[in-house]
């Protein structure tokens, strides 16, 4: 298989709301992509846009209005949707695409405009069953909540250990200054903020954020030895049911276990040589919107047994300064572009095996890995990044 | 250049507001067809690219309704807001890289659900200046054919033999259907026999690396800019680069097609890719689309026409031809086909494939 890699990133800050237009967003982020990757905009061969559904940013076909920002005029341009795993699949994409070796260089870049949104719930709501689960109010939050309920019931999980993982990001969040929150906060804090949806609190949740996120995906035979990289060591995605209640109590994993994730990091770390994620590997970021969703994961990627999660949470595992960290940047709690929110994940990787995260750089990093959710958690992938 | 990507089964439905099955009963049913055609068992699948659009499908996010109906449930599924084309093209590039050893690939429209065709088509365009002139895909269309009025090249004599072909040719059985809502007229000067005929469409191609008896040589893509000022309507310029991009892949020239399968929202749209592309000379589009045997011989979209599924729809009518040797309804020896996709606002993306028989 043809190898490939990042070789360039750009993000904007995320915000509430963005002033600018989206094209000029887009424009922004694609052009510091090129420039961080230090190759002229001639030489792309493919855009793959991202961009989650159309009601979020209450426009039809919105990438069609910025495809010459997105360097898509003259060229190949495509729009992935996987909702929350949109950015992710989109890289995806960018891959196959080098790797097939039709293409050598394609630009990924991935906007949300969900802040123009009226209602983010509302247009959420409409992701469900019209006959039996958008009249009662089903949501991505109130989602979030009965897997979080269940989470509780079955392994045993509290809001305090949930608490102490918020704080986490939280603080991961102040070294990163595209972060659009970072208040630093204490678990007490946490679990006297507003209930949102029980048991999440408002501390435990991603806010509603706007942005954009590009990266440079390259064929290892068209950089010179000294570029500058993140190895593509490893990339997998699986699709589960629809209905969440088709995956309680199932053989091949539980709502809560994430079997869509399990499979894709069973898969990724394969690709990538890795057996033992704990030592393996040294930083993940994990799309988890709450705080409750990191600790679906962990059994999904290996760190520990679903029902050791608790322990796990205990030992203040992926705490800024340890030998795994998780979600150096703050992850989506920090800030959370549905659109782009999963490319955000592997691009803070890449830039953390490249070895230039700034202030969030964790030391030595030479393994990254970052994983993606879309819809219920019906659409996972993870993707294993090396240092070159 | 890795490997050879080969297709085995496909399956397209076509009809209109069929009450028997939910929209993802039906894509199941295709599907399932596809597979139950091909060589390659839905165990054995390991790949499915979708392509499906929210608003035309009537709910967000609706590849989450979707997905595990086209057998996605645990396989590395994606879907594309995008022409079926484009997903067949990225199946492909799966393929090719080694990524999966076969694919599903499946695009559906269903308008016949739809409250509002024209809005949808309307919403498409930028909101402050465009949308509020009523623009929609006819009307973009109906601009180009007021340019090769004005030029001359829109002759009564070759349009009026041109829709009598079609009429004949027109697989569309059932129902008339319209483009137009309820009291619309077809925008000037596009006639109402000149219009697509709205239909529910579901397709789906498995491709595979295992060798059958027809394989994808060539794929091409290329777009032009988003506002429609901003182009040459009568140049195609994104469908030409993507068919000379295609048939530089599979080391072809124009004339080595014997069967073209061109996307094209009217006969007006239609006729001018043929004189964009080289198929016929300037102003002879009209003879060229209503005489040849070899161009859209299924009757391109007066034989039903939604978007995102007609570049999937246009591929799986030239894999037919090319399987069973046949141009229309007569027996023709046909060694390699072209497939168009394009997208909306005028066909701004446009995606070229070119297949061969083994």
């Amino acid at each position: 298989m043809r190898s490939c890699s990042i070789i360039g990133s750009a993000q904007t800050p995320y915000r509430r709301r963005h002033s600018a237009r989206t094209e000029d967003l887009v424009f922004q982020v694609c052009s510091g992509a090129l420039g961080d990757a230090d190759i002229d905009q001639s030489l792309i061969d493919a855009t793959v846009v991202g961009l989650s559904p159309d009601v979020l940013a209450g426009e039809n076909c919105m990438e069609r209005s910025f495809i010459e920002a997105a360097l898509g005029v003259g060229r190949t341009y495509l729009r992935v949707n996987t909702g929350g795993a949109t950015g992710a699949s989109a890289l995806h994409g960018a891959v196959d695409l080098v790797q097939s070796g039709r293409f050598d260089i394609v630009m990924v870049v991935a906007v949300e405009r969900m802040g123009q949104a009226t209602d983010v719930p509302m247009g959420f709501n409409t992701i469900f069953d019209p006959i039996f689960e958008k009249d009662v109010d089903l949501s991505t939050l109130t989602m979030g909540g009965l897997r979080a309920t269940r989470l509780m019931i079955r392994y045993g999980y509290t809001p305090e250990m949930w608490a102490r993982i918020a704080v986490r990001n939280f603080e991961n969040a102040s070294r990163n200054p595209l972060a659009q929150l970072a208040p630093q906060v204490t678990v007490d804090d946490v679990l006297t903020s507003p209930i949102i949806v029980w048991p999440i609190r408002r501390l435990d949740a991603c806010p509603v954020s706007e942005g954009a996120c590009a990266a440079v995906v390259a064929a290892d035979d068209m950089l010179s030895p000294g570029t500058s990289r993140a190895l593509i060591a490893g990339k997998a995605a699986r699709s589960d049911t629809y209905y969440m209640g088709d995956r309680m109590g199932r053989a091949e994993g539980d709502l809560v276990d994430l079997a869509s994730l399990r499979l894709s990091a069973q898969e990724a770390y394969a690709h990538a040589g890795i057996s033992n994620p704990t030592d393996d590997i040294d930083v993940f970021e994990i799309h988890s919107p709450w705080s409750n969703m990191e600790t679906m994961a962990y059994g999904a990627l290996g760190l520990c047994a679903p029902e050791d999660g608790p322990s796990l949470v205990a030992t203040d595992f992926g705490k800024w300064g340890s030998e795994t960290v998780i979600n150096p940047s703050g992850g989506a709690q920090a800030a959370n572009p549905v659109s782009a929110t999963a490319l955000v994940r592997i691009v803070e990787a890449s830039l953390q095996v490249r070895g230039i995260a700034g202030d969030r750089q964790v030391p030595d990093c030479s393994v990254a890995v970052a994983t993606a959710s879309g819809g219920t958690g019906q659409f996972a992938s993870c993707t294993v990044l090396r240092s070159s | 250049m890795t490997g050879q990507v080969y297709i085995s089964g496909f399956s397209l439905n076509i009809g209109w507001n069929d009450p028997r099955s939910s929209l993802h009963e039906w894509v199941f049913e295709t599907v399932d067809n596809a597979i139950g055609l091909s060589d390659v068992s839905l165990k054995d699948l390991d790949s499915v690219v979708i392509a499906s659009h929210d608003l035309v499908d009537g709910r967000s996010l609706s590849s989450m309704l979707t997905a595990t109906a086209a057998g996605g449930y645990f396989k590395d599924e994606v879907r594309v807001a995008d022409d079926g084309a484009v997903a067949l093209s990225l199946a492909d590039a799966r393929l090719r890289a080694g990524s999966a050893k076969s694919a599903v690939v499946a695009a559906w429209a269903r308008p016949s659900e739809m409250m509002n065709w024209d809005a949808v088509n309307n919403a498409l365009f930028e909101p402050l200046y465009t949308r509020e002139l009523g623009m929609t895909e006819l009307a973009v269309s109906a601009l180009r054919a007021q340019q090769m009025l004005s030029l001359g090249r829109l002759s009564d004599r070759n349009r009026n033999h041109a829709i009598r072909k079609r009429t004949q040719t027109s697989r569309l059985a059932g129902p008339v259907l319209t483009a137009l809502g309820p009291g619309h007229k077809a925008p000037y000067p596009l006639r109402a026999s000149e219009l697509p005929k709205l239909a529910d469409i579901c397709a789906a191609v498995v491709l595979t690396r295992e060798p059958t008896d027809l394989r994808i040589s060539g794929i091409g893509h290329s777009s032009e800019p988003y506002r429609i000022t901003d182009r040459n309507l009568l140049e195609y310029t994104a469908l030409c680069e993507a068919t000379e991009r295609a048939l530089s892949m599979a080391d072809l020239q124009l004339g080595d097609i014997d069967l073209f399968e061109i996307d094209a929202l009217t006969m007006i749209d239609e006729a001018i890719a043929a004189e964009a592309l080289g198929l016929s000379g300037k102003a002879g589009g009209f003879s060229y689309v209503s005489d040849s045997l070899a161009f859209n011989p299924s009757g391109g979209a007066s034989s039903g026409h939604c978007w995102p599924a007609m570049g999937l729809v246009r591929f799986i009518r030239a894999a037919s031809s090319l399987r069973h040797q046949k141009l229309g309804t007569r027996h023709r020896e046909l060694h390699r086909g072209m497939a168009t996709g394009a997208t909306p606002l005028g066909g701004q993306c446009q995606t070229t494939v070119v297949l061969e028989r083994v």
